[in-house]
């Protein structure tokens, strides 16, 4: 639709000069003052000039008849912003494996919606991938490990259905699936009995030794075949000093080494609430005698099999070979038998103990996939009722991460052998930002994976560096643009435009989709929806239009009911499908969407309908976060404050920026120093970055912004650079990552009005302490370094630097002065 | 009243704003070759001594210019104190070489002897925020 008349378009000269003088009066308060020298300022005569010539031709404007203008501003692209589809996404439970598939000329068999409730009507969604393979799968555990100890982070919400296909991070709770693990020497023999008995004499040498910790049990496997048991039991190290397995105030325990290990058990004291508080979670002391260990203050009659518990953690290599060395030195007729090692875990009782332990300690592969000290690991089973290759989707939600810089993932698939030791191939279907479900203040980045897994793949291990709040599987984009099957037939009867009301009002176009992609939505979310088939009208004897190429259509008409299309009139990019008189062309389907009212709460997606025949069928549906992005249609009064209103949130000049981002950055940045640099300001005079190059010490630091460093000088007018901080401190890399992400976004929307900014760089800023003997009063905080002597240092640091031989300072500013 | 800037660009170490001289000459000379009318949002602003091209030189001329000049100073730059204000006559005589080519006859040769154009030379002694300036100009028009 058009733009209605607006106000008069005149701009009042002294209006005008009034707000520049409130804006000048903040930077030079001599401003504020009116008349006081004015007339003879030539700074303020420039002003006067300017806004004397902005009045004389804004009053020009005026004697335009307005539909001239109307037309003008329609000719430059000027009208009602359509109603935006939200998006989201949703988790599917299928029965069998299978695609869910968009074919282009063909609706999707498959059709999502939410209840109706007494304030909505159901809201429907449709998914915007052309092909998802779903199968039917379900989330074992979800692990995390930190110090190269196991905890255990979260699991599946529910046991059964949906919710095995969700999984959610909750507390961190330390794995004790290690308080079971064994190594099994396996050996063969022709006299099985004569070797057990070797065995266990050598056992019993083994215990005067005094060990404590280690275990043995010997098992007759078959005629030829000896199993020896390896465990560490903790209990066992008391049993001499507390043979009742019960304590008498200091507590000893047997704590002896391998031979050729200084190896023991890490261990700590458990944290029970009857044991005194300054000796919970501590490692016990050595004891009196060598080989021993003491731990004091223990109430009498605790049970010393509770005292200590294992670090989370699996015997390393070298300690699995010297147990079974340390054996064979008990007796020598053990070294000549060739051992065959297994390890493992006993099965947990606890449901959410991962099961892939076992696997992964059997095939010595533990240090090759946990090879970072911070790991979260995902075990997930991928259905094989239908065993065949194919992708299985995997999302993550992850906060606080840029999406173009994802930390890295592998996935390994589990089969009946156990792992594979080279990670499955995996690409990064989407990325979308949604709200965050925890009220947070910056969104919550959905990152869904697709794997390519084998035939024989039962299950998979993804490790990641990343720190999920959640995972979901057989993740779905969905959005809130549902198919119309109108069906009517249009028989053109002349050459000229064809005008033809669609069944709704918002209608979603190209133009619908550009609209949605000035939102910050990730290239590959935009590419998705920029090849998503919006319509499809078969024309007989003829070419199908589709996508409404070719055809003039305005989704926010508001001529007669539901949108206005004409049929053979010329699209926004001047294409026209031309038909020809006596043509039928059928409006089969095209999209809709309900704008704001799709933006919709988490779990409120239930209901899915499909043909009988559908394959996957799909059981049920849920969608795990909010839906977001969905925006209602412009009404004519948001339009002409858009379009005519003066330029007051455009931001133009730095100061203006630095105004704009300080109330934009709100609470969290008050009493920061936000200082924009725009391209003449920082090339027409020498500066310098802080710390400076010959500050050793700050090589580290300087690495890290130096990138951004070269990016600036690569960069032309239309970057800014955007320094953000406190006075008092230096803000960590959570802050600036916040900080920058709004930053951006304001940028972005700016530079829809007016592309003069287009790209911006975000530094931290650097408060500066300078020591000198000059007395003279500066205004603070200050950049300019050209007329200062004496020495910096930055806040909360000793290192005192000498100033730098430039003029300014870009990211540092003297904030405290100390006269000596 | 507020100090006034460089008209150039000034960044880094060099201080944007003039001295209280410079400032006072700069508003002086803007009243002063500022014709009224020029700037077209603010007729009223500047000298107007336009009536006196193509005038004689009179006793009562040259005190209507000085008037003139007392006035605008007083009513554009409303801090400063006029405390004296001479408007003086300037001809070219004495100044001219008085060589005369054979070719240029004697009666056009005493002319151009007496000069051929005659200038205003304005005298100000003014007093701005206690401080007392001399300046010496032509009156250009």
């Amino acid at each position: 639709m058009r733009v209605p008349p607006p106000n008069l378009l005149k701009l009042d000269k002294e209006v005008l000069l009034e707000d520049l003088r409130t804006k000048l009066s903040e930077k030079y308060p001599d401003y504020a003052v009116p008349e006081d020298g004015d007339a003879t300022d030539p700074a303020w005569v420039i002003l006067e000039q300017a806004a004397w010539i902005a009045e004389l031709l804004s009053e020009q404007l005026d004697q335009y008849p307005y539909s001239m203008i109307q037309e003008f501003v329609h000719l430059m692209g000027g009208k009602l912003n359509p109603a935006v589809p939200a998006l989201g996404v949703m988790i599917a439970n299928p029965l069998e494996a299978g695609e869910i598939t968009v074919e282009k000329n063909k609706t999707s068999p498959w059709r999502f919606f939410t209840l109706q409730t007494e304030d909505l009507d159901i809201i429907e969604f449709a998914s915007v991938e052309p092909k998802v393979h779903v199968r039917p799968t379900e989330i074992l555990s979800i692990t995390e490990v930190k110090n190269k100890e196991l905890f255990l982070v979260g699991g599946p919400k529910s046991s059964n259905g949906i919710g095995t296909q969700e999984a959610w991070k909750t507390y961190s709770h330390r794995s004790r699936i290690f308080d079971e693990e064994w190594v099994r020497y396996d050996l063969t023999t022709s006299n099985a009995p004569a070797l057990i008995e070797t065995l266990e004499s050598a056992i019993e040498s083994l215990e005067e030794r005094k060990i404590g910790w280690l275990e043995f049990r010997v098992e007759q496997v078959s005629n030829i075949r000896v199993s020896v048991f390896a465990r560490i039991n903790l209990s066992k190290a008391f049993s001499v000093f507390q043979p009742t397995g019960l304590s008498e105030g200091d507590v000893r325990g047997h704590w002896g080494t391998l031979d050729n290990s200084t190896w023991t058990p890490p261990v700590r004291v458990a944290s029970l609430p009857n044991l005194s508080p300054s000796i919970r979670g501590i490692e016990p002391m050595p004891g009196l005698r060598r080989g021993t260990i003491l731990i004091p203050q223990i109430p009498n009659s605790f049970e010393t099999k509770d005292l200590l518990e294992r670090k989370s953690m699996p015997l390393k290599r070298d300690v699995v070979d010297s147990i079974w060395e340390t054996l064979t030195h008990m007796d020598q007729r053990l070294a000549t038998l060739n051992v065959a090692v297994a390890r493992g875990v006993e099965p947990s009782t606890d449901v959410r103990e991962p099961s892939w332990v076992s696997t992964v300690l059997n095939q010595e592969l533990w240090s090759e996939i946990i090879d970072r000290t911070e790991l979260r690991l995902v075990h997930v089973r991928v259905g094989q009722q239908e065993p065949r290759a194919g992708t299985f989707r995997l999302a993550m939600v992850l906060k606080g991460v840029s999406e173009n810089n994802i930390p890295p993932i592998r996935i390994f698939g589990i089969d009946e052998n156990g792992v594979e030791r080279v990670p499955l191939r995996h690409s990064i279907a989407w990325r979308l930002r949604l709200p965050d479900p925890n009220a947070g203040q910056r969104m919550v980045l959905v990152v869904a994976l697709d794997i390519q897994l084998s035939e024989t793949h039962q299950e998979i291990l993804m490790v990641t560096e990343c720190d999920p709040m959640a995972v979901f599987c057989n993740t779905l984009l969905v959005g809130n643009l549902p198919v119309v099957q109108d069906g009517r037939q249009i028989e053109i009867l002349r050459n000229i435009p064809e005008a033809v009301n669609l069944l709704y009002d918002d209608i979603v176009n190209k133009d619908v989709i550009e609209h949605l992609l000035r939102d910050n939505i990730s290239p590959d979310v935009a590419q998705l929806l920029e090849k998503l088939p919006l319509s499809f009208f078969p024309v007989q004897h003829s070419n199908s239009i589709v996508d409404f190429e070719g055809v003039w259509l305005d989704p926010t008409s508001t001529v007669g009911e539901g949108a206005l299309m004409r049929l053979n009139a010329p699209d926004r990019d001047g294409v026209l499908h031309a038909l020809r008189p006596g043509r039928i062309a059928q409006l089969d389907w095209y999209r809709r969407t309900d704008g704001e009212y799709g933006n919709i709460a988490r779990g409120d997606i239930q209901v899915v309908e499909q043909p009988n025949n559908a394959e996957p069928n799909i059981l049920s549906i849920f969608n795990p976060l909010d839906t977001f992005y969905g925006l209602g249609r412009e009404n004519e009064r948001e339009a002409i404050d858009r379009m005519f209103n003066p330029s007051g949130r455009v931001a133009v000049l730095p100061t203006d920026w630095e105004r704009l981002l300080r109330v934009s950055l709100g609470l969290k940045a008050r009493e920061w120093v936000i200082r924009c640099w725009s391209h003449p300001e920082r090339s027409l005079v020498s500066h310098e970055f802080w710390p400076p190059p010959s500050n050793e010490n700050a090589v580290v630091l300087r690495k890290g912004q130096q990138f951004m460093v070269d990016e600036l000088y690569r960069s032309g007018a239309d970057t800014m650079l955007v320094i953000v901080g406190a006075k008092d401190r230096l803000i960590s890399d959570s802050e600036l990552d916040w900080a920058r992400g709004l930053i951006e976004g304001i940028v972005r929307r700016q530079k829809q009005r007016l592309p003069l900014v287009k790209h911006v760089i975000v530094m931290k800023f650097w408060p500066l302490i300078l020591r000198t003997q000059e007395t003279e009063q500066i205004p603070l905080p200050c950049f300019d370094i050209s007329e200062r002597s004496g020495t910096l240092r930055s806040v909360g640091s000793d290192q005192e630097q000498d100033i730098p031989n430039k003029m300014l300072m870009l990211n540092a500013a003297i904030v405290e002065v100390e006269n000596v | 009243m507020k100090k006034i800037m460089h008209a150039s660009l000034t960044m880094g170490a060099r201080k944007p704003f003039m001295t209280r001289t410079e400032e006072s000459l700069t508003r002086i000379d803007m009243i002063l070759k500022t014709q009224a009318g020029q700037m077209p949002w603010k007729p009223a602003f500047g000298c107007d001594l336009t009536d006196l091209i193509g005038e004689s030189a009179t006793e009562d001329r040259i005190r209507a210019t000085q008037q003139e000049v007392q006035r605008t100073l007083r009513k554009w730059l409303p801090s400063a104190k006029v405390l004296s204000c001479d408007v003086h006559l300037v001809t070219g005589e004495g100044q001219v070489i008085h060589y005369r080519d054979s070719s240029v006859p004697v009666a056009e040769s005493a002319l151009v002897a007496l000069g051929t154009d005659a200038r205003l030379e304005l005298r100000l002694d003014i007093e701005v925020e206690n401080e007392v300036l001399e300046l010496g100009s032509e009156l250009e028009i």
